[in-house]
């Protein structure tokens, strides 16, 4: 029998539900437009940089550091230890596939977007 | 009375759960592949591993950095190696026992020298070194008219090792070979040898950008993304199926510039000279080791020649990219690739002997 | 109120030693962020709510999460502010709510949304306070769910409590008692 429960109740937990839901939803589901960078490190796990707002990182390898300049849309390799400047010289990495790499820091600097990527990338 | 009804209750709660958990699985996000990145064998390895999450990611890492590493200092051009040692005894010319790491190599090169009439020639190490690709970071200065000549003059040649079951004995002087225009093709077949002993049944072996694919990711091919050579998005994506391998030579890889000339290390054994005309050279083959060295041999052929070696390799499916950006390929390997951006393209089929245009 | 002040204040007190001996049961449940627990002890609270009114549910809560920390040696602790946070944003969702129940609200009306408070307000303190890391709002949604599950259990749980004879008779009817 019903008779204990209130309509009020079923309002509760249907709120509740679909709160949980959407959390679920927006936390997990990709969103259209939205790219962020990739930097794969040789002996570490992939980090991740969204694409949204002015950012600096440093990273550090075996031959130096690898500066990396963030702004919204677009990433590039700004100094990176080698004489030959094939980093740099990437220029600004904006569309998914994008992509840089500094051998002398073991580092691949790579833009994603939100569609399915590729498996590996061939160069 | 308020009445406590659990029949009710359970209602409820069931149907909530029951909600959540719909919504919940319907936004799983296993990882369909693993990614193992690391430096070895001089460069970048990337190993994509499917499916994701049941392999031990790290043993298979350290036995495949560790395996790639004896490949690379037993091949290595100019550090002390067993490479070094063979090119050692090559020149003195005495008999000797073959390095069995070695071995394979010479007999591969041996064939492809024939077939490619010396386009491919791994015995030239001098030449190589002399344009100053024998130290980790290439730089000139390149060598003077004088010294090419003389390098020129009588360049040795694979044909010049004399194989006496696993003995050889060197027949030229200047013999020194190099083979960095195909090494990473038997590093990468052994490569899935390995990760096939440990388990793992499909999987990319990427080093350096190129690769080869063992077994299918699930039920879907492969996708491969192409980097522009003239750039840095993505020049086309390609699906491959298993035991593919697609290797690209390219005038941007190794190199330096030397007085405003972009100087690179595929080098032409006709002029002595960094080869001119190509971009790039990619190829697409079941064997990686021969999709290494066709790459390698395509880019020093040129523009006129390319599709006629192709087809003395036995390489069906093949593309160029040329200095102005358009794009030539075999008809086979049309459908294979999905360009990204708009291109200028020509098929190329080549009869024997002749290079004809197909717009 | 129907009942003698001092009578209520043994009440509380008794229900505050039952929520705080819920609380220090829960302190060895493992959670994925550190200090963040279901809120079992909300039982307590909302039977206090429902037989005791709003202010002997806020004085069972307090003296539970003192009283609690106090044993467990989390006094002032990140663990204790968590702690304390839920409970009094679980406290802040039930005041207006209480109103409705039990004509248009049960036990379940009242535990649910008091569940979902008790997480939101861990997780705000959380990130905001204590790990500001950009990444862990990914576990808000699982952590959310949690919240909903221990909210209909906790709902179911307290209707039992609520349903035994016992307690019948303190149970408010909004129709012949004030707030309190």
């Amino acid at each position: 029998m019903m008779r204990s429960l209130r309509w009020g109740d079923a309002v509760v937990v249907a709120l509740a539900t679909a709160l949980v839901t959407t959390s679920f939803a927006l936390s997990y589901a990709p969103s259209a437009g939205s790219t962020h960078l990739v930097v794969t490190q040789a002996g570490m796990d992939p980090r991740h940089y969204p694409l949204n707002e002015n950012r600096a990182i440093r990273l550090e390898g075996p031959a130096g550091v690898t500066e990396i300049e963030i702004q919204p849309g677009r990433a590039r390799c700004l100094r990176s230890p080698g004489n030959q400047g094939i980093c740099e010289a990437a220029g600004w990495l904006e569309r998914p596939g994008d992509m840089a790499v500094s051998l002398p820091n073991r580092l691949v600097l790579q833009v994603r977007g939100a569609r399915s990527d590729f498996d590996s990338m061939h160069y | 009375m308020i009445r406590f009804h659990p029949h009710s209750w359970l209602r409820v709660a069931a149907a909530a759960l029951l909600l959540l958990l719909v919504a919940v699985t319907g936004c799983d996000r296993k990882p369909e592949t693993d990614r193992l990145t690391f430096q070895a064998f001089g460069t970048l390895v990337d190993i994509t591993l499917y499916p994701g999450g049941v392999h031990d990611l790290t043993r298979i890492e350290s036995a495949l950095s560790e395996d790639l590493e004896i490949m690379h200092s037993s091949w290595h051009a100019w550090e002390p190696s067993s490479l070094g040692r063979t090119n050692q005894l090559l020149a003195m010319g005495g008999e000797f026992s073959a390095p069995p790491s070695v071995l394979p190599l010479i007999e591969f090169a041996q064939e492809l020298e024939g077939r490619t009439d010396g386009l491919f020639n791994p015995a030239l190490g001098r030449l190589i070194a002399a344009w100053g690709f024998h130290q980790d970071e290439a730089a000139g200065p390149p060598p003077d008219a004088e010294r090419l000549e003389a390098l020129l003059a009588n360049p040795p040649r694979m044909s010049d090792i004399e194989r006496l079951g696993v003995r050889l004995r060197g027949h030229h002087p200047d013999l020194q070979l190099d083979f960095g225009g195909m090494g990473k093709g038997f590093a990468v077949a052994r490569s899935l040898e390995l990760l096939a002993d440990l388990g793992v049944e499909h999987a990319i072996v990427n080093a350096g950008g190129d690769l080869m694919t063992r077994g299918r990711p699930g039920g879907r091919a492969w996708r491969i993304g192409v980097r522009d050579p003239l750039g840095k998005g993505v020049l086309a994506s390609i699906e491959l199926e298993s035991d593919e391998a697609l290797f690209t030579s390219g005038d941007y890889e190794r190199g330096y510039e030397w007085e405003g000339e972009r100087i690179h290390h595929v080098i032409d054994p006709r002029s002595g000279r960094p080869s001119r005309g190509l971009v790039a050279a990619t190829v697409l083959h079941g064997d990686p080791a021969l999709a290494d060295a066709a790459a390698t041999t395509l880019m020093i052929a040129g523009p006129e020649d390319w599709p006629l070696y192709a087809r003395r390799l036995g390489v069906e499916r093949a593309l160029v990219v040329l200095p102005d950006g358009s794009v030539e390929l075999t008809p086979e390997m049309v459908p294979r690739v999905e360009f990204r951006r708009e291109i200028v393209r020509r098929i190329r089929a080549a009869e024997p002997g002749v290079g004809a245009s197909v717009p | 109120m129907n009942t003698d002040p001092a009578l209520a204040d043994r009440r509380i007190a008794a229900l505050a030693a039952l929520a705080i001996g819920l609380q220090v049961i829960e302190a060895a449940i493992p959670s994925p962020v550190p200090g963040i627990k279901p809120g079992l002890a909300n039982v307590i609270t909302l039977v206090a709510l429902v037989t005791l009114g709003w202010r002997a549910a806020l004085a069972v809560t307090l003296l539970r999460v003192v009283g609690a920390s106090l044993l467990l040696g989390t006094l002032l602790s990140p663990g204790f502010w968590l702690s304390l946070t839920g409970a009094l944003a679980a406290l802040a969702v039930l005041a207006p709510l209480l109103r409705l129940h039990p004509r248009h609200l049960s036990a379940l009306g009242l535990a649910v949304p008091a569940a979902i408070a008790h997480t939101l307000g861990q997780f705000l303190l959380a990130w905001w306070v204590i790990i500001p890391h950009p990444q862990l709002p990914l576990l808000l949604p699982p952590l959310l769910l949690a919240g909903l599950i221990t909210g209909v259990v906790t709902g179911i749980l307290t209707a039992s409590v609520l349903a035994d004879p016992r307690i019948q008779r303190h149970v408010r009817d909004p129709s012949t008692t004030q707030s309190g």
